[in-house]
């Protein structure tokens, strides 16, 4: 059996022939074994054992002619969306052993349509990072290269896909944290509009910019996914109750898209804050469009300057809200209470079970919602952030999509940018104005130097998936990369 | 009232609105009293990770109708606020309320309630009306706070909806707080939002200062019958300051109604930035004018109305009207169920406000309780044999006592003979012996009408106390006259 | 400039607020990264925003509001499964006082 490298080619398969379905699973397992203790994109990982049973069950399924459209998939999950039966911990000591009574409602849409959790995997801590090395347990290893970062903060999903080690797998990305590690990995992922998908069951950051969105490991995927998790949640009240589009990006990404399409490249995305040789994969893959009947032109957008700080601003703040509840009575990092007060057990368990970025977010946080300086900076953020969300309308009333390098840099090496928390923001630089702006944006793979992969990211109206899916879905076909197998894995193929 | 001594009072009222069947942002049962500790929860009032609020669409009706009700400007949008603090009650460390500030609304803001008393006409002003969510509740295993190593925490009314109600400082005595309060509860009551009688629905914190001074919060007052003793004493206490020559500090304070002092909370020494901002997972949700329309025409009658209405209708005096209504929604209703079925509604209504009451008090049932026993129809039997002449009205206070006291009911009293005798011709003959056998007391009472009581009560005698004391009086009085003549 | 000594005052007022330890004189580090990230904030001074609305959230077309039915909660057992502490379905708390 040859290694069904994306769904449709896995549905194929296990269609033809359910049986094979096992023989997936054992071959997975069997390069998560080899691959596990080099990578480490898993914190929770199913026994072998329990993930056959799960598939047996299915395969009579697939016999049956009953099965849902994930029927075989086997799905990576990041640890901060609530599963039932698996521990999730948002790579943190706070929430090293809590196992969620519930659901998210994306987990109960995959499961209703038979996609198998094979496990849940590693992320910075509360997804507060570009890098997963803000992990509290491990830092885990780019498959292209284990001396690198895999990006974040969904940096454990995008390895186990890049790596074979599941057939596609979900993240959040709040921004940018399922874009930058797609982008390092050389798969697609995808940050869908605000609303579009629940989120339910994810463990909040900050709750105005994040999503949950599927990373692939080609663009049909990506709308296979979506179409599962995506549409009205009446649990959510910051989903969208109708969007015409809900359930047709399957057939959106088997359309051609009609027509010259317009790209608006935003200088200030290409600035000098991105390295010379990101520069040259995307300026290659831009003559690539232009050559192939794309219209490409070059707009400025000088408010984009103010969104790394805005976006900082905004994401503190709620992160510091969203954070408050864990104080360990409940659940989570427990210190004894008999003989303590309330104030000294709660402060005891947040210096100890929270890492030291997520302390730094909270301090950040909690200082631009105070008294005195919310004007300033929450409610000054909030406008600025206004500007530029209308900005980039402005441009995307005119062109269809807007091009980007996803990243200003190559995967660095581990221990580059963490040291400096500015540093390390700054690697946000291009994904930012898609999560201030409610905006769907999509990382492809570009290209790569040596053996270090770079990214183009894709943004597009407000709700029109369809299209930019369709979009990257050409230009997927154009530049030929994916499915990228990293050399580690190549033998399994 | 207090010795011209110039106070000012604000009050912060919070109603659970009892009315709802679910919680304010999740489908758990608004029906948690008595459940088992933390078998009314779900991860969003529990506040587990992941978890999102959406809002009750009922709670924003009943917020309505009080809004319309106290006659406040009602925002054009609903909007959320997080307010943050942290407390083991509160699952999230912060609480989803609202707020008078940029990005945020109170659902409504302004209006007033007009109090009225035999000495009193005042319009006290309203600040605004928020909604927001109740916490968890907190108990202590040795029963005090200060003792407890350890504290056990119960999440069943976590999220349970609240309507907080803040005033101006428009009171100026604790009698016209206690009285503003009633006013308010009887609102609430009679559109149904609140049932003032349920532990817990009506919380009362207080503020207050005296001569322009600093002002004193008074927290967890409780019910709204300890809010006139909480502000009495804070009066005293504050008085007491300022004559020996001190300055009241400007603080919170909790009241302690076992020992009926209010006490300086030094807990609160962290300052209170509470850092609120508009609730990112709650988007603004617009109040329409067609919304507020419809539910002004679902208004029922309100007490103002209802008063109005019982005296112009029924003929009642003010006082009375004034309170079967404010007293309890309950009591108005079950006066006019019994008027409709045999009208004399100012008999009924004075032996609801007269006896009914009393019995009530006396005996610490709930309003509820003592109806239950003197039904509309057991009420409309006292009526009939008090106008039959059965019974006389001295008479009938003693059956009401029984009535509520011992759930007997009012045949069942005549029966046992517990009747006075009313029979004019059964008393004359009495009255024509007790004349011969008593010569002298008759010349007496013709000169001095105070012995005329000598002769009534040779009557009760022989009739064992059963005869009708007035009809007693009168006869003997008539035959006094005729025999002078 | 004054704000410097301002932050460090800010910092440990945002370490009280949040109930997280923060030892100023020690952590020389945090109180770093903090002035460098609040200075990066700043950024923002050059920005016009006159006339401008906030923007808080990006709201979905169309508004989300419950039905007033009751559904079933957790059970018990499911509501405490990660309590570390409880007593008789109580959550143990700390002191109050």
């Amino acid at each position: 059996m040859k290694l069904p490298l994306t769904i449709n080619e896995l549905k194929e398969l296990v269609q033809q022939e359910p049986d094979f379905l096992l023989e997936y699973v054992e071959r997975t397992y069997d390069i998560i074994s080899d691959i596990e203790p080099r990578v480490r994109a898993f914190i929770t990982l199913k026994a072998r054992e329990r993930v056959l049973k799960n598939a047996e069950a299915i395969m009579n399924k697939i016999k049956n002619k009953t099965a849902g459209l994930l029927a075989g998939c086997l799905i990576a999950v990041k640890d901060n969306i609530a599963t039932k039966e698996l521990r999730t911990t948002c790579a943190s000591k706070m929430l090293q052993d809590f196992i969620p009574p519930y659901n998210a409602t994306v987990i109960e849409r995959l499961l209703r349509e038979d996609a198998i959790i094979i496990g849940k995997t590693n992320m910075d801590e509360f997804a507060m990072g570009s890098t997963t090395e803000n992990s509290a347990f491990f830092p885990t290893k780019n498959p292209w290269d284990i001396s690198r970062v895999p990006g974040g903060s969904s940096g454990g999903s995008a390895a186990a896909t890049a790596a074979l080690e599941a057939t596609a797998s979900i993240g959040s990305d709040t921004g940018g944290s399922i874009r930058a590690p797609a982008a390092y990995t050389a798969t697609v992922g995808l940050k869908p509009s605000y609303g579009l998908v629940s989120r339910y069951g994810l463990i909040a950051y900050a709750n105005s910019l994040e999503q949950i969105g599927p990373i692939c490991r080609s663009v049909s995927d990506i709308a296979i996914i979506l179409d599962v998790i995506s549409g009205f949640d009446p649990r959510d009240s910051t989903c969208v109750r109708k969007c015409p589009q809900y359930g047709s990006y399957t057939g959106c990404v088997e359309k051609q898209p009609e027509g010259k399409i317009r790209v608006a490249i935003i200088k200030e995305m290409v600035s000098e804050g991105v390295e010379a040789p990101v520069k040259t994969v995307f300026n290659s893959v831009l003559s690539k469009l232009e050559s192939n009947d794309f219209y490409v032109e070059e707009v400025s957008v000088p408010e984009l300057k103010y969104a790394l700080p805005t976006y900082y601003i905004i994401a503190t703040a709620e992160a510091s809200s969203n954070l408050a509840r864990y104080d360990g009575l409940r659940y989570g990092y427990h210190v004894p209470v008999e003989g303590k007060s309330w104030y000294d057990v709660f402060s005891e368990v947040r210096s100890i079970a929270f890492g030291e970025e997520v302390r730094r977010r909270i301090l950040v946080g909690s200082f631009v919602l105070s008294a005195g300086y919310y004007d300033e900076y929450y409610l000054k953020a909030s406008k600025v952030r206004r500007i530029i969300r209308d900005k980039l309308l402005k441009v995307l009333d005119i062109f269809d999509v807007i091009a980007s390098p996803t990243m200003p840099i190559l995967p660095p090496k581990f221990g580059e940018r963490i040291a400096d928390p500015l540093k390390l923001y700054a690697m946000d630089v291009n994904t930012v104005p898609a999560n201030l702006s409610g905006l769907p944006a999509i990382s492809l793979p570009a290209g790569f130097i040596g053996s270090l992969p770079a990214g183009l990211q894709l943004i597009g109206y407000m709700f029109s998936e369809c299209k930019l899916l369709a979009i990257s879905k050409f230009i997927e076909d154009l530049l030929g990369i994916a499915p990228a197998i990293p050399e580690v894995v190549r033998s399994y193929v | 009232m207090s010795e011209g001594i110039k106070i000012k009072i604000g009050l912060e009222i919070h109603v659970q609105i009892t009315s709802l069947r679910t919680k304010l942002f999740c489908p758990c049962s608004s029906d948690y009293r008595g459940k088992p500790p933390n078998s009314n929860v779900c991860p969003v009032c529990l506040g587990l990770p992941g978890a999102l609020p959406v809002v009750n669409k009922e709670a924003v009706r009943e917020a309505l109708k009080v809004a319309l009700a106290l006659n406040s400007r009602i925002s054009n949008m609903l909007v959320f606020t997080r307010k943050h603090y942290f407390y083991p009650d509160l699952p999230k460390n912060y609480q989803i309320s609202q707020y008078d500030g940029v990005g945020s609304l109170p659902i409504a803001k302004g209006g007033y309630i007009k109090i009225e008393d035999d000495s009193l006409s005042k319009v006290v002003r309203i600040r605004r009306i928020n909604i927001e969510e109740d916490p968890g509740r907190i108990t202590y295993p040795t029963g005090s706070m200060v003792t407890s190593p350890y504290t056990l925490i119960d999440y069943n009314r976590s999220g349970i909806a609240l309507l907080e109600i803040v005033t101006e400082p428009d009171l100026e005595s604790p009698r016209e707080a206690r009285i503003f309060i009633d006013k308010l509860t009887s609102i609430l009551e009679h559109l149904g939002v609140t049932n003032p009688e349920l532990e817990g629905a009506v919380r009362v914190d207080a503020n207050i200062s005296i001569e322009g001074g600093e002002r004193v919060e008074i927290k967890n007052i409780g019910s709204p019958k300890e809010v006139e003793k909480a502000l009495q004493y804070e009066i005293a206490r504050q008085t007491a300051i300022v004559k020996s020559g001190g300055k009241v500090a400007r603080e919170t304070r909790h009241w302690d109604k076992n020992r009926g002092v209010t006490i300086s909370s030094r807990a609160k020494e962290l300052e209170e930035d509470y850092r609120y901002f508009p609730d990112p997972d709650l988007p603004p949700i617009p109040i329409t004018n067609e919304l507020i329309d419809e539910v002004r025409r679902s208004l029922p009658e309100l007490p103002n109305e209802r008063i109005k209405r019982f005296m112009s209708e029924y003929k009642l005096s003010r006082y009375l009207a004034h309170v079967i209504v404010i007293r309890s929604k309950v009591l108005a209703d079950a006066f006019e169920s019994a008027v409709r079925k045999c009208g004399n509604a100012d008999t009924i209504a004075s032996i609801l406000v007269n006896e009914l009451l009393r019995w009530v008090d006396e005996c610490h049932f709930t309003i509820e309780e003592g109806l239950a026993r003197l039904t509309a129809e057991r009420l409309c039997k006292l009526v009939q044999y008090l106008k039959e002449r059965k019974l006389s009205s001295k008479l009938v206070k003693e059956y009401v006592r029984r009535v509520v006291i011992e759930d007997i009911d009012p045949d069942e009293l005549i029966t046992k003979g517990y009747v006075s005798i009313m029979d004019f011709g059964y008393l004359s003959n009495i009255v024509d012996e007790v004349f011969r056998e008593n010569p002298k007391a008759v010349e007496d009472a013709k000169k001095n009408p105070k012995a005329i009581n000598y002769l009534v009560g040779q009557v009760m005698k022989k009739t064992k106390g059963k005869a009708d004391p007035q009809i007693t009086y009168e006869l003997i009085v008539r035959r006094l006259r005729e025999n002078a003549s | 400039m004054g704000e410097k000594m301002d932050l460090k005052e800010w910092l440990r007022r945002a370490g009280r607020l949040s109930l997280i330890k923060v030892d100023v004189e020690s952590e020389e580090k945090i109180l770093a990264d903090f002035i460098k990230i609040i200075e990066f904030f700043n950024q923002l001074r050059e920005v016009n925003v006159e006339g401008v609305e906030p923007l808080f959230m990006n709201p979905a077309s169309g508004y989300v509001i419950r039905d007033d039915e009751p559904r079933n909660c957790l059970k018990v057992e499911e509501a405490l499964l990660n309590t570390k502490e409880k007593v008789s379905g109580y959550v143990k708390g700390p002191k109050t006082l």
